[in-house]
Formats: structure tokens, sequence, C-alpha cells
């Protein structure tokens, strides 16, 4: 059984093709930091269901009732403390393993905002079932799409107009909600090129599906360009 | 005549299809009463204050209920079985209803009462009792559950369902962006679903606490006995919460408050008061299943529980930590990082106690016999799926990671993991092992084996894709999905496995008709192949009203297999014969719940007349039940001896 699930999982993941998979193939330094606490938990839960597996599977065939063990009624013990304590402590260590990088991760992504050099500050505004995108420095308003430069820290000023509702780019960081009447901030960039997915992850109401974004990460040059021409424009 | 008829075709074509079917099946069972004379056995029921009756029809409810949410899983996932896909008039709003009532019905309505109901049953026999602590108060519990289940399984055909989730966030769930009646039915059905759930716990706490047979120490309590009593305390503090937020809700709603809205509000109040409800939940619905698992390991593996008192100390612990992790489902609503972290690693410290829990259900059947009958199976399922579960529970507790994985598709395979793996597998395995002492028949074991392995290998076919899917950046509660992101196939293998659980569940009505229909009675107090262990085995199946003709006395962990290893056919009873007291049969507890409803529809569409009316009702019946003498019935002593004697034989 084990087996076959397995040959299952591995057969999706190679049908859908690894390079769908948006989470596992980050293009911001944010992204890539939780990717790596993903695969630092599930190597660490790997053992975990290793053990449980095997001992599970070991257990159901050498201990399964064989035809004329109808009557057999084998000893009757209460537990045993070595075991039991084994199974207290070597789980908090694989805990404890796996809680100091989160932590120091989560601090480290929640206090970005203040201590990045010259980000970009972006304005996002989510009203049912659009996004809109004001970049105070050039006085550049976007619907529905946002325009970023490689490798500088952009810091998002998110705030809904009515309901909640919550901002996210899986390949470049992940989710902050945006709520009426308090402002959150997330910090977010990219490092590389190319265009990407952004959507609305907290529901929303009857549209929630269509609530998304396109998110272009261009060259920094090129930015520069986009902000001259975008803001005579303006004008 | 017209315009009634204009009416009805003006309809959608879904729920032109419900009301009639739901009017069909009305005049179907109205016929089928009549023709077999079957009215008074039904009123029989329904003014039952017997445990076990309470208990079944607990079950039969919560498992319509399971159907009704369970075709709408159905109709979601055919909705979402093709990206860009039109199904019906599942899209946008009609899919937004189907989600959220799919979740609220799933979890307060199925999830919750199967086990109460399961529990009702099993308790006051596993600790030698006769009924529970308060047995109206037992029914008003059901009749309030049922009134509520109706009110919002009606809202569907009557004014729309709730449509801002099963966690009915504000600002989505008030006035300004969900105007009409539809989301009033979500706070007040659950308020009168949940004043039953509350009265429910308390009658637990007190009927384990004072009414255990003589000898029966706490430490000598079967597990499932235990695992309802911590779940009966979550049980009163959490819905204790609930109360409060759907309060608010109503409030806000009704009557323009501005608690949960504004700039002078806070929608994250609700959030939290939610969660503070939610989380606990989790656990009132997982515990009784670890009881169960508990019970039904030891006896299919012939072995003793392993390791009995860490076993209690971890439903303790897993009890306490699970009001210190709500949090966790608020990781990306921008609180202090502090308070992150703190609810990051309590969530991880749950981890422990349910490692200990899965570790001994392994080392008891080490050293075994192990037998593979349809309630093992689903146990052993069980060990499977929840492990799961659990390592995604601990991966979703990695704050950054969660920002990542929160309110998407991984979520939603999590979430299923656990609940459908602890809960729903739990109910399978106990309905199956207790079966023949609820209805003194077995359930075939062949329709059996195939309910589990429909049932558990389509679950795996829908839910693990949906880790991939929330990895690919799928979030929840869309109702379609572009074709370039490539979620076509998942979603199509996912809505092929919903198909198969549901064959899983056909096969078990086929299984549950047969056997009642055809199979014979048992006439056998234990008839898992003779070797019970608690004291449920020790009395006929079905027990008699009153359960145990003589109290029984427990001398250890597990009397009657101590009795058989002695060499005895059964345990020893103590006392001698005599008159017993029982309570009477009532009908107020059903007419109370005919008035929660009538107030109820009254408040949903603000008819105030209607509302005061119901609540009248309801206080004229607790007024009446106040001045009443009711001094229960005495089944004569001679009856007892007789029946005692012919089931001794």
């Amino acid at each position: 059984m084990t087996l076959r699930i397995a040959l299952f999982v591995s057969g999706i993941i190679s049908i859908s093709g690894c390079s769908n998979i948006a989470i596992l193939t980050p293009k911001g330094t944010e992204a890539y930091s939780e990717l790596s606490l993903l695969y630092l938990s599930l190597a660490l839960m790997s053992i975990v269901l290793l053990v449980v597996f095997t001992l599970f599977t070991r257990f159901l065939i050498k201990y399964r009732e064989r035809p004329g063990q109808e009557n057999d009624f084998p000893t009757q013990i209460e537990g045993n403390k070595k075991l039991e304590i084994t199974w207290v402590v070597v789980p908090v260590f694989i805990l404890i393993i796996l809680a100091i990088p989160t932590f120091a991760t989560t601090y480290q992504l929640d206090h970005e905002a203040e201590s990045v050099d010259e980000p970009l500050r972006i304005n996002v505004t989510g009203k049912q079932f659009r996004w809109f995108f004001y970049y105070p420095e050039f006085n550049i308003m976007l619907e529905n799409e946002v325009k970023l430069p490689v490798d500088r820290p952009v810091v998002f000023n998110l705030h809904s107009e009515d309901v909640i509702h919550s901002f996210w780019i899986p390949q470049l960081a992940g989710k902050k909600d945006v709520l009426p009447h308090k402002e959150n901030k997330l910090t977010i960039t990219p490092d590389e090129t190319g265009t990407f997915d952004g959507k609305c992850a907290e529901f929303c109401g009857a549209s929630h599906a269509f609530m998304t974004f396109k998110t272009t990460v261009i060259e920094r040059e090129a930015f520069k360009e986009w902000t001259n021409v975008a803001d005579k424009q303006e004008e | 005549m017209k315009a009634l008829l204009n009416y009805f075709t003006s309809l959608p074509s879904d729920i032109l299809l419900a009301d009639l079917s739901f009017t069909i099946l009305a005049i179907t069972i109205a016929y089928l009463l009549t023709t077999h004379s079957k009215w008074n056995w039904l009123w029989s029921w329904i003014t039952s204050t017997d445990h076990k009756k309470i208990g079944i029809m607990y079950l039969l409810v919560s498992f319509l209920f399971f159907i009704r949410a369970g075709m709408e899983a159905l109709l979601i996932r055919m909705q979402l079985a093709f990206p860009n896909n039109d199904f019906w008039v599942f899209q946008g709003d009609r899919f937004n209803q189907l989600t959220s009532t799919h979740g609220t019905v799933m979890i307060f309505l199925v999830a919750t009462p199967l086990l109460i109901g399961l529990m009702n049953v099993i308790v006051p026999l596993q600790i030698g009792s006769r009924d529970v602590a308060f047995p109206f108060m037992n029914s008003l519990s059901l009749w309030l559950f049922i009134s509520g289940g109706i009110l919002l399984n009606v809202s569907f055909v009557a004014g729309g369902s709730p449509n801002a989730g099963w966690t009915s966030y504000a600002p989505l769930a008030l006035n300004d962006y969900t105007p009409g009646p539809g989301n009033n039915y979500y706070p007040i059905g659950l308020q009168v679903a949940g004043l039953g759930t509350i009265m429910g716990g308390i009658n637990f706490i007190v009927t384990i606490l004072k009414m255990r047979a003589p000898g029966m120490r706490f430490m000598r309590m079967p597990l499932s006995t235990w695992a309802m009593f911590i779940t009966s305390i979550l049980i009163v503090y959490a819905f204790s919460a609930l109360a409060v937020a759907l309060l608010l809700l109503t409030f806000e709603r009704l009557f323009g408050t501005v608690i949960l809205s504004g700039g002078e509000g806070n929608p994250i109040i609700w959030q939290h008061l939610f969660w503070i409800f939610g989380h606990p939940e989790v656990y009132i619905i997982a515990l009784p299943a670890f009881g169960i698992f508990s019970d039904v390991i030891s006896t299919f593996s012939k072995r003793k529980l392993f390791g009995y008192p860490s076993m209690v100390f971890a439903i303790i612990l897993i009890g306490f930590l699970g009001f210190m992790v709500w949090v966790h489902h608020m990781f990306t609503v921008g609180l202090n990082t502090n308070i992150n972290i703190f609810f990051a690693l309590t969530t991880m410290l749950i981890a422990v106690p349910t490692g200990i829990k899965v570790f001994n259900w392994l080392f008891t059947m080490r050293g075994g016999r192990i037998r593979f009958d349809t309630p093992m199976l689903y146990a052993l399922g069980f060990i499977f799926t929840f492990v799961i579960g659990g390592v995604t529970g601990v991966m979703l507790s990695t704050v950054p990671a969660d920002y990542q994985y929160h309110d998407s598709y991984f979520v939603v395979a999590h979430l299923h993991y656990v609940i459908i793996g602890a809960t729903i597998f739990g109910v399978f395995s106990g309905v199956y092992y207790w079966w023949p002492k609820m209805f003194g028949k077995f359930l075939n074991e062949k329709l059996g084996k195939w309910n589990f392995w429909t049932f558990g290998i389509g679950f795996h076919f829908t839910f693990f894709p949906m880790h991939i899917m929330g990895l690919m950046g799928m979030p929840r509660r869309v109702f379609t999905y572009p074709e370039d992101e490539g979620l076509g196939f998942l979603n199509f293998i996912s809505t092929f496995g919903a198909f198969m659980m549901g064959a899983g569940i056909l096969f078990f009505i086929i299984n549950i008709y047969l056997t009642t229909r055809y199979s014979k009675k048992l006439m056998l107090n234990d008839p898992w192949y003779s070797r019970g262990r608690t004291l449920e085995w020790t009395i006929p199946s079905p027990p008699p009203a009153y359960n145990f003709a003589r109290l029984p006395e427990v001398k250890s962990r597990e009397p009657l297999w101590d009795a058989y290893e002695k060499g005895y056919k059964n345990i020893d009873f103590i006392g001698e014969y005599e008159d017993i007291h029982m309570p009477n049969s009532t009908s107020l507890p059903f007419f109370i719940g005919i008035g929660f409803l009538i107030a109820s529809f009254g408040f949903v569409f603000e008819i105030w007349t209607v509302a005061m009316l119901g609540m009248a009702m309801v206080f004229l019946l607790l007024g009446i039940r106040s001045f009443q003498q009711n001094n229960g019935i005495h089944i004569p002593k001679k009856t007892v001896m007789a029946e005692d004697r012919r089931s001794e034989e």
C-alpha cells in the first residue's frame, strides 16, 4: 500500500511537471527562504513518515492472525517506559531543529520592511474584485498589473477598501492579508525577470476566483525607462 | 394558481430539483409510515429519553446531513473538474453557497454530532450506568441540534444559503457585502445547534464524573470514555466562545452594531473568537475518534492497550494545548511577530502527544494477533492517513512556509486528511464495531471491506493531489481556474476520487439495508469472537432499556478480559435484583425544538412577531417543565429477572 501510494505520488509529480509548481520554483528572495523551510520541514517529516510506515507495515505483516490462530491469545503487557520516553524525546529534538530556523526566518521576513535600503514603495488597494497599484514615487497608477524592477526590494503597503483580501504572488513571496482600516506591509525582492501570476488568496465574494493580477519583473534600466514614459503620459 | 406556477418556473433548476426530491421523499416516508402503521413507533422514538435511542437518532440524522453535504462536495468537484468549466448553475455566488454550506454542515452537523451520537450510546454502557445524568437534557440536545440543522439545510431553498465561507469572516459576512437572509441562517442556525452541543457536553461531564459503576476509578475507564470526558470539557469552553462570536455577528447583522466593522470595530475580533472555538473543535471531533481507535486496535490485535497512562496523559495534553494554538489559522493577518512565533511553538508541541498516541497504537499491535475486520481496517486506514495529515500539520506550523500554504489547496488537503482521516474513519470504525451491540446484528463483512477500500482509496485520490495543487498556487474557494496554470489534470483526478468515495458510501448504505432486512439476530453479549474487554460487552445485544440488570463490579481496567482469563463466562455483578427506576419519555424537548425553529425563522427573516411567538413557546414549555411532577417509571424486579435469565441462556 505504501509503495503503491509512493508510486502514485511520484507519478503525479512527474506528469504535472515540477516546472509548473510555483512554490517550488521561486523567483524572489522571500519565496526562496520560505521554500528552504518547506524543504527542511519536509525532510524532517519524511524521517517521521519513514519510521512510522516501516513499523506499521512490519507489525501488520509479522503479527497478523494466521489461519488456525483464531483462538490464540498472546500474553498481555502494559507498556514499556524506555520506549515511551524515546518517542517523547526524539520528536522534541526534531521540533527544535525545525523551530530555530522557523523563528529566525519569521523575524527576518516580518521586519524586512523597516530594514531594507531604498525600497520601491507601492500602495496596493484591494477592492472587490480588482487590484490597484499606485507608485507614489512616480505618481503612476496601474490596475490588475504591477511592474517591478529586478533585484530591488519592493515594499507593498496593503490596504482594502471593502472586505478582507490577501495579496499573493506565489513565485515571489508568501501572502499577506489586505485589511480594511489597517495597513499591512509586505516586502518582495524579485531576483529574476519574468511574468508571474498574482492572486487574491482570502475568500472575498462572488468573483474571488477572478481577482488576479499580472506581475512583470523587468530589468532596472527598462523599469527606469518605463517610469519616465509613464510619467510623461500622465502629464 | 397561475402566480404560483410562475413562481415555480422562475426558480433555478437546482432549487427546483431539491424541492421536488424533498417533496417526493417526504410523501414516500409518510406513506410508508401510514401503511405499516408506524406513526406510534416513530413517536416513541421522538419522545424517548433512552440514551441509546437518542444516540441512534443522532447518528441517523447526522448521516442524512452527511449525504447532503457529500452531494455538495460532488457538485463542487464537478465544477472544478476542468479549467474554465461551467457546470450547471454552480459558478460565482452559487458555488460559494456550496462551499460554505458544505463546510458548515460537515463540521457542525456531521462530524460533531456523529461522534456525540456514537458516544451517547457507548459511554453509559462503558461506565456501567443505566442512562446519562440528565436524560431530559439529552433529548433536548438532540432536538436543538436537529432544529439548527433543519434551519441551515432549508436555507438552500428559502432565501439562499450562507455564502461567506464556513468561517464566515467579517466584513464579508456583514450586511454591507452580503445582504438578505442567507447569511442570517449561519449565526442563528449554529447558535441553536451549538446550545444543544453545550448541553450535551455538560451532560457527559456529569455522567462520567458521577455515574461510574462501583470500582471504576478514573484510571480504569476505557479510552473512549476518557476521550469523551476531555472532549466534553473542550465543548463547554469552545462552544461558549462560539456562542459569543455568533451573538456578535447576529447583532451586527440584525441590529446594526459596529463591533466587527467600520473604523470603530475590528473584523479581526471575529477571527480570534471563531478560531478560539475553531481549533479546539478540531480536537472535539478528533479525540473521541482517538478513543474509538484505542478500543478497536486493542480488541482486534488481541492485545492490551500499550501505555494506557501515557495515552490518557496525551489526551489531556492535546485538549489543553488545543486552546493555545488558534492563531496558526491567522499567521498572515499581520499580527505581531512574537505572537506568530508563540503560536508556531505551541502548534509544533501538539505533535508530541499526538506522536505518543500513534506509537502506542503501533506497539499495541506488536506481538498481537491482528485481525482485519472492517472496524480494524478503518483504524489502520486512520493511522496511515492521519500520520500524513499530522506531518503536513507540522509543515504548516512553520510560519514563513505557512505564508505560502495559507488559504491554498495545501490547507484543504491537510484539513481533509485530518478530519476525514480521524473523524469519519473513526465513526465508521466505531459504527462497524458497535453495530452488533446497538442492533444485535453484524454488518456484512464483505460489503464492509468494499466500503472501506473504495472510500479509502477514493479519499487519497481526491485529496492527495490537492497538496500539489496548493503548491502550484491554487487558492481555496475559487470556482474556476485558468487553463494555462496546468491545474486541470490534478483537479480531474481529484474529482474522480470524490466519486469513488461516493461509491464507498453507497456500499455502506446497501450494507445497512441488506443486513437490517435479511440477517439473523445474534443473541450474544460479546459478538466479536467472544473476547471483549470492557463493560459494554457484558450485557445483551441490543441492551435492555436499563442496560444493566444488576450493577457490575469493576476490579480492573479490562474487567471482561480478566474474567475470561480466569475462566469465567462473564464478570461479577453485585447487588440484588430490584425495581429499576428509569426516566419517562417526554415530548417537551421535541416541542422546544420546534419553538426554537419558529423563533429562528422569525430572526432570519427579521419578522419580529414570529420570533417573539417562537421564543414565547420555548419559555412556556420550559415553565411547564419546571412545574411538572415527573418521577419516572419503575421497571418491576420480576421483569428484570426474567429478561436477565433469558439473556444468560
